[in-house]
Parts: C-alpha cells; structure tokens; sequence
C-alpha cells in the first residue's frame, strides 16, 4: 500500500527446510524466539546472516530463510569475523553449542569476543555431545553419566559466562529454553547492543540429556530456583518474591525479606553497565542449588568496536600512502615462477630482499647487546676456571659420605673451612656447611663420632664446569639461595666457588677499571 | 647502528635499596642453644645480641659458633655473650653497594647489621650484595641460556 511502510513478519524467516531436530528438542524455542525478533530490528531481510559450526545447534542457519554458512566445526566465529569485517554492514550471528564452541573452537569464540566485534553469538547448552549420540562435552557436570563417561564425568566443567566474561565479552547474558519469551528479550537487547554479543542458552537435549537442566527450567520450580536480572532492581527471587541475594563481606548470600530484620534495601541492585567485571563474575559463578540461577543480562558495556577501528586505520593509512596494489604485494620482492610441467623453477627478485636485511639487523642488534662496553659487565663473561684457580690457592676439601661428623669438625676448625665437599674424584654426594653442622650438632643430641655425615649432608643439585661464566654462577646462586656452588674440574675432582670469591673478582674489577681512568686523566 | 650500554650507576645506589634479611635477635643472657634456635627460626646464619634497651651488644655467627663452641667444653646454656663478637661492625641504610662491597672484600665476615641510631634495621649479607649487583644486569647475568656457551650467535624464527 503507498505511503506505508511495509513490515518483515516472522514468516519472512521461516524457511522451507524440513527440521531434524528431535520432537521436544530445547532448540526449537530458541528458532522460535530468533525468528520473533529478527523483524522486529528494522533491518532489511538480505542484511542477516546466520553462520555455525558442527552440532545439532548448528544446523539452525537451514531453517531460517536468511543468507548463512553451514561451515567448520568450531570455526563459526572465525567465518563471522570475516564476514563483519568485509561487510560491516550486516547484521551477523553465530549459532553454537558447548561442544562446537568451548571444545573444538573454544580458541575461535575467546577471540571473537575478546575483540568485539559486532557478532551476536547464540551458545546453546546442552551438556553433551548430541549430533554423534551422547558423548560428555566440556560442560557435562562432574559425575555425568554418558557414553563417553560410563563411571561418570571426572573433568571439571567449563562456565561458559566465566570464559566469555574473560574473554573482555562486552555483552553477556543467559537464558532458559523454557522461558521464550525472556529469550526473545534478551537476543533483542542483544542484537540492539553495539560489540560482542554473547548469550547462553540452557537448552535440554531430550534424548540424552533429558534432565539436564531439569532441577532450574520446569515451570513448577523455576520461580525459586531462577534469578531473573532485571536493571535497577534488587536482586530478588522465589514464588513469594520473598528471597534476594546480599553480600556479606564479598559473598553473595541467600536472604529472606523479613527474616533476621533484613528488608528489601539490603539487596544487591542489578548493574548491567559496570564496567569492571567483577560484579557479572560473581553472578555467572552463582550456581543452583548453592543459589538462584541468574538468568537475563548480565553485563552490557560500551567499548570500541574491532570493525570501526579497522575502518578507521584503513582510512588513514590510505590518506598517508595511497590505495596500494594486490599484485605487488603478493610478487613482494622476492618470488619464484614455476613451469607448467614443474621441470624449471625461476626465481625473481627486485633490490635486496628485506627478510635477509630484517635478520641482520636483528643479529647486529643481539651482538651490541651482548658485546658491552662496561668494563664489569665485560668481565661477567670470564670463565670461572681462572676464577677459582687465581683466588682460591687451597683445593676444597672433599670427605667420603662415610667420615663421622667428628671428623667434619675438626676439618671444619683446623682449615677455618665454610664448606665441605662430600664425594670421591668421580662422583659428588652432597656439600656440608658450617649451618648443616651447628643445627645439627647444638641442637640435636647425635653421637658425632659415629653418625657418618651422609646423614646430615645437604644434596648438590647443581654442579658448575670451569667453563661457565661468572655470569652463570651469579645466576645459580641467586636461584638456590646458597653462597657456595661445585665446580667440576676439568683435571679431575671438584672445587668450590664462593660468594666471598666472586665478590673479590667484582672488587679487583673495578679497582682496575677506577685505575685505568685516573690513569687516562 | 649498535646500542651503546650506558655505564652502570647502581654503584652509588644506598644499600636501603637492597633487599636486607630480617635479623635474628636475642637478648643478652640468652643461651648459646635458644640462640641457635631462632637463627634457625629466621633462616639465617648469624644472630644479634641486644641489651635491655635494644642496643646493639654483639654478634654470633655460624662460624664463631663452629669454632668457639663446638667440640669445647662450654655446656649449651652457656649465656652467647661469652662467645659473641662484641662491638660489631656495622653501618647504616646510606651506605653504598660500592662501599659494601669494600667491606665484604677487605673483612672476613658474611653478615653486616645495618643500624639507622641504635634501631636494627636487618642484616646486609655477602650473598644478598652479589643477588643486588646481578639484579642490575639482567642481560649480563639473569635473562640467558643456563649456559653461556649456549647463547645464540645468530637469531632465529620469525
């Protein structure tokens, strides 16, 4: 009729393909709801399109009539990227499930969300693995009995709020497949909210998951078992609308108006714009039965939108340097041409090839870095073999593990010793300090004459050889805490290096490096 | 066009900044035995032995410990004032790690009570002063290969 505009109806979007979803299957609600709010968006017919993955869930874009891809198990989100980025202009949805989404493309949603664009995703859960026949998914509760878990689930579920809510989703909410209409509300405030949309669907997989979901979604029980978020309104629950949620401290409890002088104010007011997610992350770890399950909008927050932002860059960085060309990017500088029979391969290169100069550089910068002009720094690079040689005279004394702790005192007190090594020429049992010794012996009562020092010896789990650096060994003593490490040496036996030693040849350094510039003066 | 290191500055740096150990503390009187306990308490090897009023008497150490006590005759409840070094050396927070390192060079102890007037701040230990200048040169000593022969002559990857 002229003069008035003509409206899409839902029957614009039901398609003509036969569905194959079991009778009494969760999903058909949200094709129900789906189908209720498309036309109720303004936008034209050919500007939708549905994209899924591989399940039961997924085989939703066939029975809506608008554009869609059937495509790879859980690279929906990956497809959708793609699709809002060359065409911003449409209004694109991702259809999953928990299998698809948190299993086999778990990877694909996290950064989907994470850089919001304009997507609204439709995850349906389900707690199993429907399409190939009752497999545990990783969503399946703990103790779950399906094909793949006979003896029950033993793996920790996924939250899906929780990964969504990491995932910097700027839109989160959750719905009950028994609730169609407050499924169509939400999808709607979804499809309305500019970023990432992300729902949850807990939806019943009649066959092999029938009671799923069944505790919260019958319509007997749900007043007192759901907790339906609604903006500025205290968090209030049950069929005598009697029950809320407060915080003690930084948990949420379960109160009950009129109980224990508690009223109405004491509640916890739903937010959906906080922008921190600290607030939605408390309600998507609020589970039944410990809680109310939280169902609505979760959080709905305002942040940059990814296809914009490319735009945008695109804009500007053709204002900078002009519309480029396809073909000379993809010959770039260097590229081979093969024959049609594959018996000459040509290559073709145009001046230098910046890969090679790109590593070089990146090897003259390591160099630098390494080749240090300070002199101290320099020396960290000395061997530690003249180290030990140049400032400790005496070879470190070793005992055998069988020598009484008696004797590891007297060694201790005639040779003024800090530490003692314990082994023979070939092997290295443990090392023995003036610390092992006073905590054993003051306060303990041992026989010191018989008990053998294995029993009080502490094990080496680092030997040094003499060519490491005095870098290295700064480093493993910062590690192990202690002030002495062994050294292998290259003529056989063991030597000790010390702090006190290190220290001396840090000193003799920079006595040196001080001389050499009063000298230069 | 290589980068030049700047040269190293943490030399002046006061020893405030580096991480001091908590100190043992004992009172006067205290025997040699409960004296060994709280040093195994704090994880540390040495102790301080204060007066009434918290001042500063001595110091014992694992050393002293090893020489002056163990296989002697004196019994464990001897008071640690009998053994411990008296008059300790010390210093205070604005000493510098290159002072520091000085004084560990040129004396044989390990551990230097750092005392702002008379109130113990912690104790400045040898291990603590090398952790401090290798803390500084993360290239040089911290952020490679367990060994240095295995530092990479060439990048690779890409």
């Amino acid at each position: 009729m002229d003069g008035l505009k003509e409206y899409l109806t839902r029957k614009d979007f039901v398609s003509s393909s036969e569905v194959r979803w079991c009778p009494g299957c969760g999903d058909y609600a949200v094709l129900n709801a789906v189908q209720n709010v498309l036309p109720q968006l303004g936008i034209p017919k050919e500007k939708y399109v549905f994209v899924s993955g591989i399940g039961c869930s997924s085989r939703f874009p066939y029975y809506l009539d608008t554009y869609g891809f059937h495509s790879i198990h859980g690279r929906a989100p990956t497809l959708a990227t793609g699709i809002k980025v060359a065409n911003p202009e449409l209004s694109v949805w991702v259809v999953t499930g928990d299998g698809d989404g948190l299993s086999i493309g778990g990877n694909h949603l996290v950064h989907a969300l994470r850089r919001n664009l304009d997507l609204n995703i439709i995850l349906f859960n389900n707690k199993i693995y429907g399409l190939t026949k009752g497999q545990y998914s990783p969503t399946s509760e703990k103790g779950q009995v399906t094909k793949t878990s006979p003896y029950g689930v033993i793996d920790e579920p996924i939250n899906p709020l929780r990964i969504a809510l990491a995932s910097e989703a700027t839109f989160l909410g959750r719905v009950v497949d028994t609730d169609p209409k407050h499924i169509a509300e939400v999808l709607r405030a979804g499809a309305e909210h500019r970023g990432a949309t992300f729902v949850e669907v807990l939806q019943t997989c009649v066959i092999f998951n029938k009671k799923g979901w069944a505790d919260i979604s019958e319509r007997a029980s749900r007043e007192d078992r759901l907790l339906y978020l609604e903006q500025g309104k205290p968090l209030i629950f049950g069929e005598k609308r009697n029950k809320g949620i407060m915080l003690r401290g930084t948990n949420p409890v379960v109160v009950t108006i009129g109980e224990q002088g508690v009223t109405a104010s004491d509640l916890v007011v739903h937010d959906m714009y906080r922008e921190d997610s600290v607030y939605a992350a408390m309600l998507a770890k609020m589970e039944y039965p410990a809680y109310p399950m939280p169902v609505g909008v979760f959080r709905a927050v305002k942040k940059p939108v990814y296809e914009d932002e490319l735009e945008e860059q695109i804009k500007q960085v053709t204002a900078l340097k002009g519309r480029r060309n396809l073909q000379a990017l993809l010959r770039g500088s260097e590229y081979w041409t093969v024959s049609g029979n594959g018996s000459s391969i040509k290559r073709s290169s145009t001046v230098g090839s910046p890969e090679r100069e790109e590593s070089q550089v990146m090897d003259e910068q390591v160099h630098a870095l390494l080749k240090s002009t300070d002199p101290l720094t320099a020396s960290l690079k000395t061997k530690i073999g003249r180290i030990f040689y140049d400032y400790d005279y005496k070879r470190s004394k070793m005992l055998s593990p069988r020598d009484s702790i008696a004797t590891a005192i007297a060694n201790f007190k005639s040779a003024r010793l800090e530490c003692i090594l314990v082994g023979d020429t070939k092997r290295l049992y443990g090392m023995l300090s003036e610390r092992d010794i006073i905590q054993n012996v003051v306060l303990t009562s041992i026989d010191r004459d018989r008990m053998p020092i294995s029993a009080i010896m502490r094990p080496v789990y680092e030997i040094m050889d003499e060519s490491n650096s005095l870098g290295d060994v700064i480093n493993i003593l910062s590690i192990s805490g202690h002030r002495h490490v062994p050294v292998r040496l290259k003529d056989g036996g063991f030597g000790l290096v010390t702090v006190r030693q290190i220290l001396s040849f840090i000193h003799d350094t920079v006595q040196q490096v001080v001389k050499q510039e009063e000298e230069l003066q | 066009m290589p980068a030049v290191r700047k040269k190293e500055t943490f030399w002046s740096e006061p020893i405030a900044k580096v991480a001091l150990q908590r100190a043992a503390v004992v009172r006067s009187g205290t025997t040699i035995v409960d004296a060994v306990r709280e040093m195994k308490v704090n994880q540390i090897g040495c102790v301080l032995v204060v007066d009434a009023q918290g001042a500063l008497l001595g110091i014992l150490s694992n050393g002293d410990l090893l020489h002056e006590f163990v296989g002697t005759t004196l019994p464990g409840d001897t008071p640690v004032d009998t053994i411990m070094t008296k008059n300790p050396f010390t210093a205070t927070p604005e000493l510098n790690v290159q002072e520091a390192l000085e004084i560990f060079h040129s004396q044989p102890f390990r551990h230097l009570p750092i005392l702002s007037g008379s109130t113990i701040r912690g104790i400045l230990s040898i291990r603590g002063l090398m952790a401090f200048i290798g803390e500084h040169l993360p290239l040089e000593v911290l952020n490679l290969p367990p060994d240095s022969s295995l530092i990479a002559a060439r990048t690779s990857g890409g």
